[in-house]
């Protein structure tokens, strides 16, 4: 390093004794209008030096004869002029980079942004690159407004919500985007063969973590439903349009180039409660080997007490025979459980060409331990592209990428909070653990059975060093994805293309528990093995044939007219084997007893195929470059309706308007540099799930083995009604917006209004199950989103070495649910049916409901029993509202010369969520916030008895705490979610070009970055220092429920890249 | 242009033909390649569904009733709070999805084949369900229930409509029962396909409801008489209605589920046994009751005994058995069980809602009858599934859901209250042998004897002294309602392991009277005289609203809105 710094110095010595004759010049650099341009750069050619025009656009500068200036200025065409003179105006046009800026757009075909009749946002690799995540879609939080990110947890690795628009189908499944990856769907589905319960979608990974985002050039997010017009009804819930570094081969390049970086993070839990430490684990202020943490105060010196009886049994040595050990605040039990993790990632880029073909490779591995012990993610992306011009009129193009993505995480169920019978999860007991538990000092196995020992009396409880060690989901993928098409110029104007895509993959999950661990009953406690084994295929034909050209001097048309076949299977078997023989091993032969059912109890076997054939058109029509009219129009066939109903076209219909350029006066002015006016009125369609239109049994074996050894299968009709006249769906979106350049392209603004409803749609009807069935697919129900996007750039300053930009991400979306029929009381959509999420009539879409505290009509106040806890309701009502009223991201960049200081705030305003993580926190007494006299007696504030009469029921304060918080109605511990974050903080740096000019290298650049530094949730209890940016109820349209998700990941550190 | 209108047409031309193509593979993918189609339909097997799925729904039923007869603990601790409506979820969707809805579609296929005993198997346990859904929730949907989409919201019937159904139902399946079955079952676990032996299941049910509706029904004496007459009851323990359990493990699991809970890890009992309970077989009659060790298993004789390892240190105790170091309840009336009994009986007091003590391997658990666990003979061991650990008879446990002890109490109720047929002591003293008789011969009948030493086992010896006593009690009392709280008292023990039975009872006798109160709280509010109804019930369905009080009572239940505890 000392070396290069040396040649770096020495190459600048080298270039500052490099002189020439020179006369001084002065001047001035104005615009068109001849108002100065302040820090316009003014640069000789062929030479180093240069200088920035004053505010009043003058320079001085030192320049040889017949020397030719180079000047340019952010958002002005760059002229250069040559001396002649000792003075020299400069009169610089403004640039209509705005005008000519290209966007890729469905089906990977580039357009003029400016014909485009609605919104894209594009994601540069810039903002893609070197990042603490190897998730595509934690990556792009906050960078794109009107998209909706939400973890399930922070689990290096586990599954990520995405949505765009809010969410349109009440029981579609999760709203997630269709990721087109080079031209191809790709799969970005959660493979949970598990419901949130069972740690459903946090077990296995969101399947676009299989992408690179170091491979990625750009990423295009297609809000609108117009993008389904070429993509099908897949595209219903926008399309995040990756284009690979392999895939961006679509132009030919003579550049060759390789590039090398090197990124290292720290992975470390963010966010742990902030707990009291006065008093230990007990209750009544006795102290005891109870879950609670309400035992007595800690005494100098400390209370002797025994070793749990499991310790005893396990190490007589060490802790029988009276042997006693400290009651006192073990402080950092929870923390030290955590460890610090590393993420290193390394990735090579290599890209060349020539005249007639170029190609790019790329290959990179990412190593990302998690915060939890127990927790990795290992990816291997290889991949490889290029396009070749084959004679005058072939062109072929080719993609090829190749996954492996191995993950692996302790178990994570959901969690109750205490005592239940709950699946296991190393969260479950972790984050509650009493403080006058020395967790991390003792063991938590027995030496000879390797069985979980702990604190409490029955040995009852599992101890998370046991599940960290000894219970593990695995997931693991080994996935190609790529394309082969084929370009024909028949003419100028007209290409034929036929394109092959193909995304295949295979996945490999397991859940692997050792014998002698004590939650999730016999099932898993005498060792569990379940492997699931899932082949999924995309496999898609396109042909399209386009038209690009002028009709005559005022009219252009572009045309596209296509179509698709796509075929998707999905396969998964596997075995679920109990009582394990020998510890440690984890192979079904070494399993007594084996099941085809899950652990959640599904049938793990499972095999669906869809086909789907679709037709479109697409054609845009521009008059004088400022006005463009967009018609375009899809029909889809797909086999999951009967023959009637398998068939819907949807149209769209688009327009553009250009002022700037349309309007004379508008021309080259200075304030308004750019506008864009874009209205468009789009369709999409929504097909269901295979096998819900015909009736089917249900058969299951081995229901029953009787005393006598016979096996009792049994027949039974399933529970789900098919509908033979179920329909598809048709979703509408009106959409309007503004794009524009301010006062010297200083501001810019993109502000989208959008008003999507889905009628009639495909939804899940629950049934009473008295009506004798559980579930039907109906065509009823219908859901309004509108919402308000924008972004908006400001550049506060910007002169020869410095420059800031602020940029502003808005996103507002408000749903409503109507039109459900009157047979229709409610659809529970996530969570349980007395607490969860429900779609309501006159609602917005998944709003919470539980049961509530009684008020009292006369005073106002909650009504306690005569117990002095709360009254609660018999029945559920509203509790809140999970989805954020709006977000809100500032994004905020500080360059000097090559210093760039770079800071993303995220603010989530509003959304409610019901949280069992601190629900447990206060309940058991663990956090600063119940760190008071506890000897004192309590009477719940604000509250009034059944009569109306004040509340003077005195209790303890542990039994007011366990009983009306712990036990209380819901609405006691559900809040308000509002969030800011400091997402991210980086500072990166170049060296400058003219300093490797002499070096073997094009580029080597720094980057320091610190992600998730800072988040402040100040409606939640202070103490409990709760993230809510996690969903327990997994991979899912819906949040709001908070089952100890575990804490959020901070990362930090720093990444090198270096180009040949 | 032209040329452009020319690509065009080629373009939709192949696409046309291709979709016509693919519209032969696009039907072939509607039918769900993972289900078997409907025309493997199996009456065996929609039977099989049906013997296993009212198991299911039974034990159901009472699980949710035996904490409010103090069988298990209620933790609550107010009647208010001890329910969450989703607790019926799960009994609600067994009834209608599987129980009524493979039985209605196993029906006519049988009848038409012939299968009459398949199908009048089918009748008696829908119309068993149909009489608990009403004991448990009042009015349900009926009439309207099991349509499917042709009636999403059905309406709730009347109890006494839905009762009526099931008599007649039961009416139909004596029928049905006694015609030439084309065939037999293949896998009865209740009574091995023995047509005969349904029929008289079907009498005592119909005996079961009379009694049931006595309060309600004024022919309710002359319907019993004509049943006593016909003599076609349950009153022999060959005709016991039971569920035997098996003893696998795992895939599927299928043993007793209490079992399960208790032996079935290293972690203990689950459940706390209700303290009235074992009072009133350990210490009540100021004997044992001889059925006391068959009952319940003492995982450790002396919980006060520091020296017991496994209770290592007083504080841990004191937190454990919190209730041991508190005076009792001042609303108590006196000689009320409270807390440990004597003798390491070990259970929890009736509404004590505080967490979990570290006392899974100490507190008394189920025993070998009915759970299919231990014989208590002083082993003083923990249960759990390693070595050392008790295990007893490995979950071949049994549900007795109705037993010809039962037959012989209601009859003697019938006798005292009515003045039916029958001497009601005599009845009573008939139930207490039969059940001793059930108890006696359970070990053997699943091949589980630890021990000969008749300190611990029934013996006739015990028996005589034990029947002499009750029968002295009664002839003792005073007035017909001290006889009938004496004769329900038995019931009540000869009940043990089905709590529908006697909470059924309790509702329409409020006897036994001396049920042991909320032990953390003085007032629990009133008594549950019919479940909430289930969360999937009030929250998919448009015609009902929840209920807000414990006290709505069922259609047969005229007692007084706050007569229980």
């Amino acid at each position: 390093m000392r070396k290069l710094t040396l040649l770096f110095l020495s190459i600048c010595v080298f270039c500052a004794l490099d002189t020439w004759a020179q006369n001084t010049v002065t001047g001035q650099v104005t615009d068109a209008n001849g108002l100065p341009i302040p820090g316009a750069t003014i640069k000789i050619k062929n030479s180093k030096s240069g200088t920035t025009a004053a505010a009043d656009g003058s320079f001085k500068l030192n320049v040889p004869a017949n020397g030719v200036l180079v000047v340019s200025g952010v958002g002005f065409e760059t002229k250069e002029t040559t001396v002649s003179g000792s003075t020299v105006s400069i009169s610089l046009k403004q640039s209509d980079q705005s005008l000519n800026e290209v966007v890729v757009t469905a089906l990977g075909i580039k357009r003029e942004k400016k014909a485009l009749g609605y919104s894209v946002t594009t994601v540069g690799k810039e903002s893609l690159e070197l990042r603490s995540e190897g998730d595509v879609g934690r990556v792009l939080n906050g960078k794109v407004a009107g998209l909706d990110v939400l973890n399930t947890s922070g689990i290096s690795g586990s599954g990520t919500n995405i949505s765009i628009r809010g969410i349109s189908s009440i029981t579609g499944g999760a709203s997630t985007p269709l990721f087109i990856v080079d031209g191809v769907p790709f799969d970005g589905g959660n493979n949970a063969s598990e419901g949130f319960q069972f740690g459903g979608g946090s077990t296995t990974s969101s399947r676009f973590l299989d992408l690179d985002p170091n491979n990625i050039e750009s990423i295009n997010v297609l809000k609108g439903l117009s993008a389904s017009t070429l993509y099908g009804e897949a595209a219903r819930n926008g399309v995040i349009l990756v284009t690979t570094k392999n895939g961006a081969g679509g132009k030919l390049q003579k550049k060759k180039e390789i590039t090398v970086s090197q990124s290292v993070f720290a992975n470390r839990v963010s966010n742990l409660p902030d707990y009291q430490h006065t008093y230990g684990g007990g209750f009544d202020l006795v102290p005891s080997a109870a879950f609670s943490n309400w035992g007595q105060a800690f005494t100098n010196p400390p209370l002797q007490v025994a070793y749990s009886p499991s310790l005893q049994a396990s190490y007589p040595d060490l802790y029988g025979n009276g042997a006693k050990q400290d009651y006192k605040d073990y402080a950092n039990n929870v923390k030290d459980f955590f460890r610090t993790g590393l993420v290193k990632t390394t990735s090579v880029n290599i890209t060349g060409g020539s005249d007639k073909a170029s190609f790019n490779a790329n290959y990179s591995y990412m190593d990302d331990q998690g915060f939890t012990p127990g927790n990795r993610v290992y990816k291997n992306n290889f991949g490889v592209g290029g396009t070749a011009k084959l004679t005058n009129r072939f062109t072929l193009n080719s993609v090829f990428n190749f996954a492996i993505t191995d993950f692996q995480t302790p178990a994570l169920g959901a969690n109750s909070g205490g005592g239940g019978p709950d699946v296991t999860s190393v969260f479950g007991y972790l984050i509650f653990t009493p403080r006058s538990i020395n967790l991390m000092g003792l063991p938590y196995e027995d030496p000879l059975t390797h069985s979980s020992i702990y604190y409490r009396g029955g040995n009852d409880i599992e101890n998370p060093r046991w599940t960290a060690a000894n219970a593990t989901n695995t997931d693991k993928t080994y996935r190609s994805f790529g394309s082969m098409g084929l370009k024909y110029d028949l003419t100028k104007a007209i290409t034929l293309n036929y394109r092959f895509g193909y995304d295949v993959y295979s996945d490999q999950t397991s859940l692997q528990v050792n014998k002698g661990g004590k939650s999730g009953g016999a099932n898993y406690v005498n060792g569990l093995y379940r492997t699931s084994s899932i082949f999924n295929t995309i496999l898609n034909h396109l042909l399209f044939v386009t038209y690009n050209g002028k009709l005559n001097t005022n009219f252009s048309l572009e045309a596209n007219v296509g179509a698709d076949f796509g075929k998707k299977t999905f396969s998964r078997d596997g075995l679920k084997s109990t009582y394990q023989t020998v510890y440690g091993l984890f192979n079904h032969g070494n399993f007594t007893s084996h099941d085809i059912y899950s652990e959640g109890g599904a049938l793990i076997d499972y095999n669906a195929e869809k086909i789907t054939a679709g037709a479109y058109f697409h054609g845009s029509l521009g008059y004088r470059d400022y006005l463009y009219l967009t018609v375009e129009g899809r029909n889809d066939w797909v086999s999951t309706l009967e023959k009637k109903n398998r068939t819907l076209f949807y149209p769209g219909v688009s327009a553009s308007f250009i002022p700037t350029s349309a309007i004379e006066s508008l021309k080259g002015s200075k304030a308004i540099n750019y506008l864009k006016l874009r209205v468009g009125f789009s369709t999409s369609a929504h097909f269901p799930d295979p096998y819900n239109t015909r009736p089917s049994l249900a058969i299951a074996t081995n229901a029953f083995v009787d005393l006598n050894g016979n096996v009792v299968n049994v027949g039974a009709i399933p529970n789900r009604l098919p509908n033979p006249n179920l329909k598809p769906e048709l979703l509408k979106e009106t959409e309007a917006g503004i794009e524009g350049k301010f006062w010297d392209n200083r501001i810019s603004l993109d502000l989208t209004a959008y008003y999507r409803t889905s009628t009639d749609q495909i939804l899940d009807r629950q049934l009473d199950p008295s009506t004798g069935s559980t579930v039907t697919q109906v065509n009823a129900g219908s859901v309004d989103n509108k919402g308000i996007e924008a972004g908006l750039g400001v550049t506060v300053f910007r002169n020869k070495d410095w420059t800031w930009d602020l940029n502003g991400v808005f996103t507002l979306n408000r749903s409503k649910v109507h039109d459900m029929p009157d047979d229709i009381k409610q659809i529970v959509t996530a969570g349980f049916t007395n607490l969860g999420t429900f779609a309501i009539n006159g609602q917005p879409l998944g709003v919470l409901q539980g049961n509530y505290r009684q008020v009292d009509a006369k005073t106002g106040k909650y009504i306690v029993d005569d117990n002095g806890y709360y009254l609660g309701s018999s029945d559920i009502g509203i509790i809140g509202d999970p989805n954020p009223k709006y977000k809100l991201t500032g994004i905020s960049t500080l360059t000097y010369k090559n210093i760039s200081f770079r800071m993303q705030w995220d603010y989530t305003h509003g959304g409610v969520i019901w949280s069992n993580t601190v629900r447990t926190m206060l309940s058991r007494g663990l956090t600063k916030d119940t760190d008071f006299d506890r000897k004192l007696p309590y009477i719940l504030p604000n509250t009034v008895k059944s009569d109306g009469s004040p509340n003077d029921y005195q209790q303890s304060v542990d039994n007011i705490y366990f009983n009306a918080i712990g036990f209380g109605p819901s609405d006691v511990t559900t809040w308000d979610a509002t969030l800011i974050r400091l997402r991210e903080l980086s500072v990166s740096f170049s060296l400058p070009a003219r300093l490797l000019d002499k070096t073997p290298f094009g580029s080597i650049s720094l980057v320091l970055t610190g992600n998730n530094l800072w988040y402040l949730a100040p409606n939640f209890p202070k103490y409990t220092r709760f993230d809510p940016e996690s969903n327990s109820l997994g991979v899912t349209n819906y949040k709001g429920l908070d089952l100890f998700a575990g804490p959020s990941a901070r990362r930090y550190g720093g990444s090198i890249r270096v180009t040949f | 242009m032209k040329k452009l209108l020319i690509y065009l047409t080629i373009v939709s031309v192949i696409v046309v033909a291709g979709c016509k193509k693919f519209n032969d593979k696009f039907d072939s993918l509607l039918t769900d390649p993972n289900q078997p189609s409907l025309t493997s339909a199996d009456v065996d097997l929609y039977l099989n569904n049906v013997i296993l799925n009212f198991e299911n729904f039974h034990r159901a039923a009472s699980d949710l009733s035996d904490p409010l007869v103090r069988q298990e603990t209620m933790f609550g601790p107010t009647y208010f709070n001890q329910y969450g409506p989703t607790s019926f979820d799960g009994i609600w969707t067994t009834a209608y999805t599987s129980v009524f809805k493979t039985a209605n579609t196993l029906i006519p296929i049988a009848e038409e084949k012939g299968q009459y005993t398949h199908s009048g198997i089918a009748k008696v346990l829908k119309a068993f369900t149909m009489m608990t859904l009403v004991d448990l929730f009042g009015d349900v949907p009926y009439s309207e229930a099991n349509l499917g989409v042709e009636n999403t919201n059905p309406k709730a019937d009347k109890g006494q409509d839905v009762y009526a159904a099931a008599l007649a139902l039961l009416d139909d399946a004596i029928t049905t029962l006694g015609k030439d079955a084309t065939s037999s079952p293949g896998n009865d676990i209740y009574y091995g396909g023995t047509a005969s032996k349904w029929i008289t299941l079907a009498k005592t049910l119909e005996l079961r409801a009379y009694v049931q509706t006595r309060l309600v029904d004024p022919g309710a004496k002359d319907k019993i008489n004509a049943l006593i007459a016909d003599g076609d009851l349950i009153t022999d323990e060959s005709n016991d209605f039971t569920f035997q359990y098996g003893s696998k493990a795992s895939a599927p699991d299928s043993r007793d589920g209490r079992y399960v809970g208790n032996y079935g890890t290293d972690n203990g009992a689950g459940a706390y046994l209700g303290t009235y309970a074992l009072w009133a077989l350990a210490k009540e009659k100021g004997f044992m009751d001889p059925r006391t060790r068959y009952y319940f298993y003492r995982q450790c004789l002396n919980p006060t005994d520091y020296s017991d390892s496994r209770l290592p240190d007083q504080t841990t105790l004191q937190f454990a058995l919190a209730c041991y170091y508190r005076a009792v309840p001042p609303w108590y009336p006196a000689g009320s069980p409270y807390c440990v009994l004597d003798g390491g009986w070990w259970g929890r007091d009736h509404g004590n809602n505080e967490g979990t003590g570290p006392d899974l391997l100490v507190k008394t658990a189920w025993g070998v009858y009915p759970a299919g666990g231990a014989l208590d003979y002083d082993q003083n061991t923990s249960i759990g599934q390693s070595a050392g650990r008790e295990l007893g008879a490995k979950g071949l446990g049994m549900e007795p859901i109705f037993l010809s002890s039962f037959t012989y109490f209601l009859q003697a109720e019938a006798a005292l209250t009515m003045g039916t047929a029958g001497d009601p002591e005599a009845l009573m003293l008939q139930g207490i042998q039969a059940s001793f008789d059930k108890v006696a011969a359970f070990p053997g009948s699943i091949n589980y004897s630890p021990t000969s030493d008749t300190a611990f086992l029934i013996t006739d010896f015990k028996v005589q002294k034990y029947l002499t006593y009750v029968k002295n009690q009664y002839e003792a009392a005073a007035s017909d309602d001290a006889k009938l709280n004496i004769i329900e008292k038995e019931f009540y023990i000869a009940a043990w392991g089905n709590g529908l039975e006697p909470y059924n009872t309790y509702r329409r006798t409020a006897k036994p009277d001396n049920f042991q109160l909320t032990a953390n709280i003085a007032d629990p509010g009133a008594f549950i005289r019919s479940f909430f109804y289930p969360s999937v019930y009030v929250n998919l369905n448009k015609n009902i609203t929840q209920k807000t009080v414990t006290n709505v009572k069922v259609f047969w239940d005229t007692n007084p809105d706050n007569l229980y505890h």
